[in-house]
C-alpha cells in the first residue's frame, strides 16, 4: 500500500531546510508520494522513513530485460491494476515470430533487414518491431541458430522459442550476450531449462498448467539461480487466459505469492488477433505474434499506445478544423481550445444551432480558454498561427473568425497577425449562448 | 508455499434493463456483480449484447470496406435491419436517423417514424433509435418517434446534461429506456443520471453512454471512465450503475486508419483487414470495460467478438426471451 | 501598416495607433482614463463609447445614440480616424464605509493568542501613530492605529482606483505589461494617501504622527503598490518578481509620516497566494491551532485556500472568477447599496423574499446575494441541480428576455438572474470547492475530516452559511465549525503593525506552508466537474 504525502510528512524532519530542492518536507513528501521523487534527496531522513517507504517503494513486479543495446527492453515493474491509477510503466513487447525454415540466407537477412527498419510514426511515438522471437525447427537445429544470430546482430532482442533442450542451448548459447529470452516449450521438464537460463545468466519463461504450478514453476526457476523470469499464463481459451492474466496481476500486488511477482509472455498464433488484444489491455508484458502484417499490428501497436499512455494527461482534443454538419465556404467559422470539455460544449452547442459551422480547435495545451490565455497560450499571435497551420484560409471565403467572448482582448492582436482582409468577431463568452449570438450576430452582418 | 487466489466480491450490482417489450422481444442487459468478464469471481446473468448499426438514408462517409457488407440496402432501413438480424446475427439493431439532421438531408419527425416503424416491422428484435443529435431537432425527432411507437420499448439514443428534459419526459410517458450520454466524465455521467431521477425517470429504464473514443483517437480515455463508473458502480453507487452502451463501430471507421488504402500506406497492410481489425481492437476492450451493448458496422468485427463471447458465456442466455 | 489618429472628447486626449488596434488600445496609450473592467474582454460593458466622426464596423454598433453609433471600445478596431466621446463616467462610486472598527482594540479583539502590546516601528507618545492596509483588488481599506495603546481611532476605505484598468488581477498585470504601471502605481498610492488624511480627519489627529505602515494584499497588488513588474505572476509557473519585499520608507510612496516612516509588506506564500491571505491565516490562529486540519478560506475574486494545522500547511490558489464580487453575472455588482444581499423563499415557496443593502427596489446582486438566491431557487425545485431551469418557476417571479427566461428581481424586470448567471456561481463555487477537496486529497487517504474552518472574503457581514453550504460552495459540516471572517488580511495587518510577535510569527508560518499549484494536483479537473452541480456528486450526497 503506498504511503500518501501526509503520512511520508509525517517520517521526515520537518525542518523546511531545503536540502532537497523543495521549500518544504511536505512538499518533498507529496512528490514522494506521487513516485516522482527519490528520498535519497533528503539527506536528513530517518532509518525508520526508509525503512517504511523502501518497503512502499519496491516494485511488486519486477523488471526483465531482453536484448543489449539501443533496442534493449525492459518489461515489467508494474505498479497498479487499473491505468487510472497511475500511467502503466512498461510499454508490452511486441515480437515477431519467425519460423525459418525453408528460408534462404538471402530471404532470411532481407525480412530481418525490413523488420529491423519498420518504423511507424504515430502521435509522438515511433512503433517499431520490439524484437524477434526465433522458432527451434525441430530436425534441423543449425536454421534456428542461424536465424537466432542473425537477428542478435541486427541489434534486434531475441526470444529463443525452444522445441527440444539441445535446440535452445544451440541458440542461446550462441547469443548469450545479447540477453536472449528463452521460452521452452508449453509443458517442459521443470529443471531442464531452469539450469540453462541460470548457466547463460538468461531471463526465462516458466509455464504450468495452472496457476498455483505457475507460481510454483518460478519460484523453482528462482531456485535454480534464474535472476528474470516471465510467466506464460495458463488458459484455453480468452475466458481462461483472462482469469489468469487477473489472477497474477492481482496477487503480484497484493503480494500475495512471491511466485507471481513476474512479467507475463503470451503467445498469440495466427487467427488470434483478439487474444493480444485482451493481452495488450490486460496486463501482458512480452507478446509473440505472428510474423509481421501491417493489418494486424498497426491496431496492436495503437492500443498499446493508447493503454500506455500517462492518464493524468488532461483529456484534449486533436487540434484542427472540425466540421460541425456540412459546412460550406460561407459557414461561420469559430475559435476554441482543444480542453475536451471546452470543446465538447461547443461543439454540442453549435450542433443545437443546427447551422453549420467550422469550430477551428487551437491547440492551447489542453487549458480552458480562459486559463489558456492567462498562461499566454491563447494570445492572438497563437490563435493565428494554428488558423494558418489549419488552412482556415482555404475553407472559409468570408474571412471572419469568431472568438470566445472571454478573450476578446486578443481581437486586435489577432487581427493583425491573421493580415488584410480577416476580421475578428467576438462571440459570447458561454457556450450556451452561442445559439442567440450566431442566429443574430451572424445573420445580420451577413458575412455567409 | 501455497497459492491462494480469493475471489473478489463486491456490494453493488448493475441494474438489469429490459430492452423491447410488446409484442416485441424482449432482452436484457447489465446484472452483473464482478468487474467485467469476470465471470470467474461474480455471476453475470445476460451477456454483453451485439448491435449492428444501421442508417435511414445512404450514409456518406463509411470507408468501402464498412459499406460493402451492406451493399443493395444502404438506405433502406427495413431490408438493412433483416440482413443485420437474420443475415448476420446480431442481437439488436441501431437506427440511426442521420438524414433528419439539418444539414444531411433534414428529413421530418414524420419521416423519422415511417422509418422506424419499417425497422420495427421487419425485425422482431428491440431497437436503438439513434437522433440527428443537432439540439432541438434530436429532441423533435425522438420524441415523435417515441410517441409514435409507444410500448416498443424503444433505445432512445441520446439525452445529455444540457437538454435532457424533453427525452427524459416521452421515455416515462412512453415507456422507453433512454440512453444518457455523457463527454467521458464520470462526473457528468453521474450528475446526468440524478438529473434523470429527479425527474421522474426510473433508472431501470436508463442506459450509460459514456462516449466512445475510437483506437488511436481517445479509447484510452473512454477506457478509463468506463472502468472508473464501474468501480464506482460496483462500489454501491445507484447513480452510476446503468449498464453502458458503445458506438464502437461508429467511432472505429472514423479513423484515419481504418480507411486508408494500402497502396497509400504499403506498411499498414489490408485495409479491409485493418479496418475490421480496429472496430475489434475498439470493441473488445470496451467490454472489457463495461460495455453491456456494442454497437459495430463490420459483420465480421460481430461475429468475430460473438465467438469470442460465446465462449465466454457459453452457460449465460443470451438476454431473456 | 495604416496609422489612425484617435481623439478623445472632451477631453481632447488624442493619439495615433496602427490600423486594428482597438479604441481601447487608443484610451490606454493616449491616456484616457476610460473604465474597462474586464481588461477589455468585451464582458463588462464600462468601455462604451459614441463614435463623433469616423469610420465604425457596422457589425460592431450597439445601438445609436443621438445619431452616434456606440460602440464597446474594446472590440472595436479602429479603420479610420476617430473621434469619440466615452459614455460612463470615470468616477468610482463612494464605497460605503462600516465605521465599525473606531475604538476597537486589535490586540484584545483580534489575538488569536495572548499578545503583547509591542509595534513594529519605536512610538514614543500619543501622537504617535500607525497605519494597517489592506489593498484589495477591489476595495482599499485601511486603519489608523494610535500605537500608544493600540486603538482604532480611524478608518477609511475605497473602491480600488486601478479597476478602470481591470477589475481582475489578470487584467492588470495585462494592463501594466502595456505600459500602466506607473499610472496604477501612482493611483493606488494617492488614493491610500487620501484615505489616511481622511482617517486622520476623522480622527482629529495629524498624519504627520504616522510611524509605519504595515500593508496585506495579494503579490500582484503588492507589485503594482510598489511599481515592480507583475508580468512574471501570470506566467506558469508563477514567477513574481519577489515574495517578501523590503520595507520601503513611506515618503517614496507619497504617503504621510515622520521622516523615514516604513511600510511592511507582509510576505507572500506563493504568485497566487499572497500576504493577504497569510496574514488572515495567521490572525484566524492557524499557525497555532493543533494537530487539527484547519481550512482557511478567501472568497474574493480569487478564491485562496489555506489548508493545515500547527506544523504544516497547503496553500493554493483557485480561479474562481468574479461571481463572489458580482462580476460576469449580468446584474452582478458588489456589496454596496442598492445590491441583492440575501434571499429566503417563502413558506408557501412561492415568492422570493429579497434582502437588499439599503432596502430599496434593488439596483443588482452582489456575491452574497446570489449565493443565497441559488440555494434558494434549488431549494424551491426552480432550478435543478445543474442550474438550469425546470420550468415551475412561478410567471409572476419570471421575466422573459434575450437570453431565455431569468428570475425576476426588481418590480421592473430589469434586474433578473438568469440562468448564465446561475451558471457563472456554479462555475465559481466549483472551484473553490474542487480546490479543497484537491488539497485534502493531496494529504490523503480517503480526505481527512476538516476540524474548523474560516471564511474570510468581501461579504460584508453577510455571507449565507447554511446556503453557502447548501450549495456546495465550502464542504459540508456542522455550522458551528465554521468561523466568518470579515477581513482577515486587514485584521491581520493592524496585528503585524502592533505586535513584533505576530509579525515574526507570519514569517514562521510562511515557512511551514507549501504553495500548490492546482493544475499540478491530477484529481483536480475531475474534482471540478464533480462539484459543477448543486451541491456537489458526491456519494454521501446520494446515499439517501
Ligand atoms: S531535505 Fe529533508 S528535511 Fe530538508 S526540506 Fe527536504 S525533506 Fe525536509
Ligand atoms: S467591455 Fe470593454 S473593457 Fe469591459
Amino acid at each position: 500500500m503506498p504511503l500518501t504525502g501526509l503520512q511520508i510528512f509525517k517520517l521526515l524532519p520537518n525542518t523546511n531546510c531545503r536540502k532537497c530542492g523543495y521549500a518544504t518536507c511536505l512538499a518533498f513528501a507529496m512528490k514522494l508520494a506521487a513516485g516522482r521523487e527519490a528520498l535519497e534527496k533528503c539527506p536528513d531522513a530517518s532509518e525508520e522513513a526508509r525503512a517504511a517507504l523502501g518497503a512502499a517503494s519496491s516494485p511488486p513486479i519486477r523488471g526483465v530485460t531482453v536484448g543489449r543495446g539501443p533496442r534493449a527492453i525492459t518489461v515489467g515493474e508494474e505498479t497498479v491494476f487499473f491505468r487510472h491509477e497511475k500511467t502503466f510503466v512498461r510499454r508490452p513487447g511486441l515480437f515477431a515470430l519467425l519460423d525459418a525454415k525453408g528460408l534462404s540466407a538471402a530471404e532470411l537477412d532481407a525480412r530481418l533487414d525490413q523488420w529491423r527498419d519498420t518504423r511507424i510514426e504515430r502521435a509522438g511515438e515511433t512503433f517499431q518491431i520490439d524484437g524477434v522471437a526465433v522458432a527451434e525447427v525441430p530436425g534441423s537445429p543449425e536454421v534456428g541458430v542461424k536465424a537466432a544470430v542473425a537477428a542478435a546482430e541486427r541489434g534486434l532482442p531475441v526470444a529463443v522459442l525452444a522445441a527440444t533442450a539441445e535446440g535452445a542451448a544451440a541458440m542461446a548459447e550462441k547469443i548469450k550476450d545479447q540477453r536472449p529470452l528463452l521460452a521452452p516449450p508449453a509443458h517442459a521438464p521443470d529443471g531442464l531449462y531452469a539450469n540453462l537460463a541460470a548457466r547463460l545468466a538468461i531471463p526465462l519463461v516458466v509455464s504450468a498448467r495452472d496457476l498455483p504450478g505457475l507460481a510454483a514453476a518460478a519460484m523453482a526457476a528462482t531456485h535454480a539461480g534464474v535472476a528474470d523470469i516471465l510467466l506464460e499464463p495458463p488458459g484455453a481459451d480468452l475466458r481462461a487466459l483472462h482469469h489468469s492474466l487477473t489472477a497474477i496481476r492481482r496477487g503480484a500486488l497484493d503480494r500475495i505469492h512471491p511466485g507471481l511477482g513476474h512479467p507475463v509472455f503470451l503467445r498469440v498464433g495466427a487467427g488470434e488477433f483478439e487474444k493480444a488484444v485482451l493481452g495488450i489491455a490486460k496486463f501482458a508484458s512480452l507478446l509473440v505474434l505472428p510474423g509481421y502484417g501491417g493489418e494486424n499490428w498497426l491496431p496492436l501497436w495503437t492500443l498499446r499506445q493508447n493503454i500506455y499512455t500517462d492518464p493524468q494527461k488532461p483529456l484534449q482534443v486533436q487540434p484542427g478544423l472540425y466540421s460541425i454538419g456540412e459546412p460550406h465556404a460561407g459557414s461561420p467559422l469559430l475559435v476554441t481550445s482543444n480542453f475536451s470539455l471546452t470543446y465538447f460544449m461547443v461543439a454540442t452547442e453549435v450542433e443545437a444551432t443546427g447551422l453549420a459551422c467550422h469550430l477551428a480547435v487551437v491547440d492551447a495545451e489542453g487549458l480552458s480558454v480562459l486559463t489558456a490565455w492567462s498562461a499566454g497560450k491563447f494570445s492572438g499571435e497563437r490563435v493565428a498561427k494554428n488558423l494558418r497551420q489549419m488552412e482556415a484560409a482555404a475553407r472559409v471565403k468570408h474571412r471572419t473568425v469568431i472568438i470566445p467572448g472571454y478573450v476578446s482582448v486578443i481581437s486586435g492582436e489577432l487581427e493583425d497577425a491573421l493580415g488584410e482582409g480577416w476580421r475578428v468577431l467576438v462571440g459570447p463568452q458561454e457556450a450556451s449562448d452561442l445559439a442567440p449570438f450566431l442566429k443574430d450576430v451572424w445573420s445580420a452582418i451577413g458575412a455567409g | 508455499m501455497a497459492l491462494e487466489l480469493k475471489p473478489k466480491k463486491w456490494p453493488g450490482t448493475i441494474r438489469t434493463v429490459t430492452l423491447g417489450g410488446g409484442r416485441r422481444r424482449t432482452l436484457a442487459v447489465g446484472g452483473g456483480n464482478a468487474l467485467p468478464l469476470h465471470a470467474f469471481e461474480g455471476s453475470f446473468p445476460h451477456r454483453p449484447l451485439l448491435a449492428l448499426e444501421i442508417t435511414d438514408t445512404a450514409p456518406g462517409r463509411w470507408p468501402a470496406a464498412a459499406t460493402e457488407p451492406w451493399q443493395g440496402v444502404l438506405g433502406q432501413p427495413a431490408a438493412a435491419a433483416r440482413r443485420a438480424v437474420e443475415g448476420y446475427g446480431a442481437d439488436l439493431v441501431m437506427l440511426h436517423l442521420a438524414g433528419t439532421h439539418p444539414d444531411r438531408g433534414n428529413r421530418s419527425p414524420d419521416d423519422a417514424v415511417a422509418d422506424v416503424r419499417a425497422v420495427l416491422d421487419a425485425v422482431p428484435v428491440p431497437l436503438i433509435v439513434r437522433g440527428p443529435g443537432a439540439g432541438r431537432k434530436q429532441n423533435d425527432v425522438l420524441a415523435r418517434v417515441a410517441e409514435a411507437c409507444g410500448g416498443e420499448g424503444l433505445v432512445l439514443h441520446s439525452a445529455c446534461q444540457e437538454d435532457y428534459r424533453t427525452l427524459a419526459a416521452v421515455a416515462v410517458a412512453y415507456g422507453h429506456v433512454l440512453v444518457a450520454e455523457s463527454p467521458i466524465d464520470m462526473n457528468i455521467a453521474k450528475q446526468l443520471n440524478i438529473l434523470l431521477a429527479d425527474a421522474s425517470v426510473d433508472l431501470n429504464r436508463v442506459l450509460i453512454d459514456p462516449l466512445t473514443g475510437g483506437l488511436g483517437y481517445g479509447l484510452e480515455y473512454t477506457y478509463s471512465v468506463m472502468q472508473r463508473i464501474r468501480l464506482a458502480a460496483l462500489g454501491g453507487d445507484p447513480m452510476l450503475n446503468a449498464p453502458v452502451v458503445c458506438l464502437a463501430g461508429e467511432e472505429a471507421w472514423k479513423a484515419k486508419e481504418a480507411g486508408v488504402p494500402r497502396h497509400k500506406e504499403p506498411l499498414w497492410g489490408d485495409e479491409r483487414q485493418r479496418g475490421i481489425n480496429w472496430e475489434v481492437a475498439t470493441a473488445l476492450p470496451l467490454v472489457e470495460a463495461g460495455a453491456e451493448i456494442v454497437v459495430l458496422r463490420h459483420p465480421e468485427a460481430l461475429a468475430r467478438l460473438r465467438r469470442q463471447l460465446d465462449g465466454w458465456f457459453a452457460e449465460t442466455n443470451r438476454g431473456v426471451a | 501598416m495604416a496609422v489612425h489618429r484617435v481623439t478623445f472628447s472632451p477631453s481632447g486626449r488624442s493619439t495615433q495607433v496602427a490600423g486594428g488596434a482597438t479604441i481601447l488600445d487608443g484610451a490606454e496609450q493616449a491616456r484616457e482614463p476610460l473604465r474597462a473592467e474586464c481588461g477589455g474582454r468585451g464582458a463588462c460593458g464600462r468601455c462604451l463609447v459614441r463614435i463623433l466622426e469616423g469610420p465604425a464596423p457596422e457589425y460592431r454598433i450597439l445601438r445609436r445614440d443621438a445619431g452616434f453609433p456606440v460602440v464597446l471600445a474594446c472590440l472595436t478596431p479602429v479603420h479610420g480616424s476617430l473621434t469619440v466621446s466615452p459614455l460612463a463616467e470615470v468616477e468610482l462610486p463612494k464605497l460605503v464605509s462600516r465605521e465599525r472598527y473606531t475604538g476597537l482594540a486589535p490586540i484584545e479583539a483580534w489575538a488569536p493568542w495572548p499578545l503583547k502590546l509591542e509595534p513594529i516601528v519605536a512610538s514614543s507618545g500619543d501622537a504617535d501613530l500607525g497605519v494597517a492596509v489592506d489593498i484589495g483588488t477591489t476595495t482599499l481599506r485601511l486603519l489608523l492605529i494610535r500605537l500608544s495603546d493600540g486603538v482604532i481611532v480611524g478608518e477609511a476605505g475605497a473602491y480600488n482606483p486601478q479597476i478602470p484598468r481591470g477589475a481582475d488581477v489578470i487584467s492588470r498585470i495585462i494592463a501594466a505589461e502595456k505600459g500602466l504601471l506607473e499610472e496604477m502605481a501612482c493611483a493606488v498610492r494617492g488614493s491610500t494617501a487620501s484615505l489616511i488624511r481622511e482617517a486622520a480627519e476623522m480622527a482629529a489627529a495629524d498624519p504627520a504622527g504616522i510611524r509605519g505602515y504595515a500593508v496585506a494584499g495579494n503579490v500582484t497588488m503588492i507589485h503594482l503598490l510598489l511599481a515592480a513588474d507583475p508580468s512574471g505572476i501570470r506566467q506558469v509557473p508563477s514567477q513574481p518578481q519577489a515574495l517578501a519585499f523590503a520595507p520601503v520608507n513611506a515618503a517614496s510612496l507619497g504617503w504621510p509620516g515622520r521622516q523615514d516612516a516604513p511600510v511592511y509588506t507582509v510576505p507572500a506564500a506563493g504568485g497566487w497566494v499572497g500576504g493577504d491571505i497569510v496574514a488572515g491565516a495567521v490572525r484566524a490562529g492557524f499557525s497555532r491551532s493543533s494537530d487539527a486540519i484547519a481550512l482557511y478560506v478567501d472568497l474574493g475574486t480569487n478564491g485562496e485556500i489555506v489548508l493545515g494545522g500547527a506544523d504544516y500547511a497547503l496553500a493554493c490558489a483557485c480561479s474562481a472568477g468574479p461571481a463572489f464580487e458580482g462580476g460576469g453575472i449580468r446584474c452582478g455588482m458588489r456589496a454596496d447599496r442598492g445590491a441583492v444581499d440575501g434571499a429566503a423563499l417563502d413558506a408557501e415557496k412561492e415568492v422570493l423574499k429579497l434582502s437588499v443593502i439599503g432596502g430599496a427596489d434593488p439596483r443588482g446582486v452582489c456575491g452574497s446575494g446570489l449565493i443565497a438566491l441559488a440555494d434558494a431557487l434549488f431549494r424551491a425545485g426552480w432550478i435543478d441541480r445543474g442550474g438550469r431551469f425546470t420550468g415551475r418557476l412561478p410567471a409572476r417571479q419570471q421575466v422573459e428576455g434575450r437570453w431565455g427566461i431569468g428570475v425576476r428581481l426588481s418590480h421592473d424586470g430589469k434586474v433578473a438572474l438568469w440562468e448564465r448567471d446561475i451558471a457563472s456561481l456554479i462555475r465559481a463555487k466549483a472551484a473553490v470547492f474542487a480546490g479543497i477537496r484537491s488539497l485534502l486529497a493531496s494529504l490523503g487517504p480517503g480526505f481527512p475530516r476538516i476540524q474548523e474552518a474560516v471564511v474570510s472574503g468581501n461579504f460584508g457581514r453577510f455571507l449565507n452559511l447554511p446556503a453557502a453550504l447548501g450549495i456546495g460552495l465550502l464542504p459540508s459540516m456542522p455550522l458551528a465549525a465554521y468561523r466568518y471572517l470579515d477581513n482577515g488580511s486587514l485584521e491581520g495587518a493592524a496585528l503585524a503593525l502592533l505586535s513584533r510577535e505576530f509579525l515574526a510569527e507570519i514569517g514562521a508560518y510562511l515557512s511551514r506552508i507549501t504553495y500548490v499549484d492546482l493544475a499540478d494536483l491530477p484529481g483536480y479537473m475531475d474534482e471540478f466537474v464533480g462539484a459543477s452541480f448543486l451541491p456537489h456528486t458526491h456519494p454521501e450526497l446520494l446515499q439517501a
